[in-house]
């Protein structure tokens, strides 16, 4: 009981500490915040794609993938034992893509409406 | 819905910041980060309901801070033999060194408390440093913690558990 009395003590004082630093963050801190802020809502949506779009390039991407695959090494008679670079460069999806792919299971947790 | 999205950012900017200089150490590197994150949220998630940009930014600001450690790592692995890098670490005492003396002894005392716990954050591995303040500080649940770190509620625990020990023996029965 005395050890997590103890623990929970720490966690308080953290919580604490860190808050009142954000009370006490300086000026110039809070202004690049703000820039940054306005940089992101200005630059972020001229540049944003809908989902849609973006998963049916993932598709798209994931089909000539696999299309390669099946072709690929029939034209190609690369030795046994080479690694084929130009067949792992066409395996390579878009930055936005794969992080499209990784965020679906997170998408599924945000709809079950866990916490 | 931009008005919206600028209210979320400006409501939550300070916590991110905060969250990626305790978790990296370096100021401008937080700032790169916050900046990252809201640029992400921006360009992928403003079209989502405006109840799931919590958790999506937490995520994002966790994917960056993860990103800027491995890019860290790799970049220490190669300067280490070209270059003796020896700049600041952008703590938080040297943030805040020219506002000491004129700044009230309570202040002064959280700052110092706040540079201190900086020290002791600095010394954990990255995942418990990123569990134990999205669990203690910003009191999100195993749950809610294992979707922003992307990993299991059972490596959270752990995580947790571990940074908890580590900072109870560096900060002792006196802090702060």
């Amino acid at each position: 009981m005395a050890i997590k009395n103890k623990a929970s003590n720490l966690e308080l004082n953290v919580k604490q500490v860190i808050d009142n630093s954000l009370a006490s963050m300086d000026a110039e801190t809070q202004s690049k915040l703000n820039q940054a802020r306005q940089a992101a809502l200005s630059h972020g949506v001229k540049n944003s794609a809908p989902i849609m779009s973006r998963l049916s390039g993932f598709i798209a991407a994931s089909a000539v993938a696999l299309l390669l695959v099946a072709v690929v090494p029939k034209l190609q008679q690369a030795p046994q034992n080479s690694i084929g670079t130009n067949q792992l460069e066409q395996f390579v999806m878009l930055e936005e893509d794969f992080d499209l792919y990784n965020d679906l299971e997170f998408y599924e947790w945000l709809n079950d409406g866990s916490s | 819905m931009p008005n919206d999205l600028n209210n979320f950012l400006a409501d939550n900017e300070r916590q991110a910041f905060r969250m990626a200089q305790l978790a990296t150490g370096h100021r401008d590197d937080a700032l790169d980060i916050v900046q990252n994150s809201m640029m992400k949220l921006v360009q992928k998630y403003a079209d989502r309901d405006a109840s799931d940009w919590g958790p999506l930014f937490h995520r994002i600001v966790q994917r960056q801070i993860t990103d800027w450690y491995r890019g860290k790592s790799l970049k220490q692995k190669f300067l280490a033999v070209f270059l003796d890098d020896d700049q600041s670490t952008g703590s938080y005492f040297e943030e805040h060194k020219d506002t000491t003396e004129q700044t009230p002894d309570n202040v002064v005392k959280s700052e110092q408390a706040m540079g201190v716990l900086q020290i002791a954050l600095q010394t954990l591995p990255m995942r418990q440093r990123q569990a134990f303040l999205l669990r203690c500080w910003q009191g999100m649940s195993t749950k809610q913690t294992a979707a922003a770190m992307a990993c299991s509620d059972g490596s959270v625990k752990t995580h947790y558990h571990r940074a908890l020990k580590t900072l109870k023996d560096k900060l002792g029965d006196t802090w702060p």
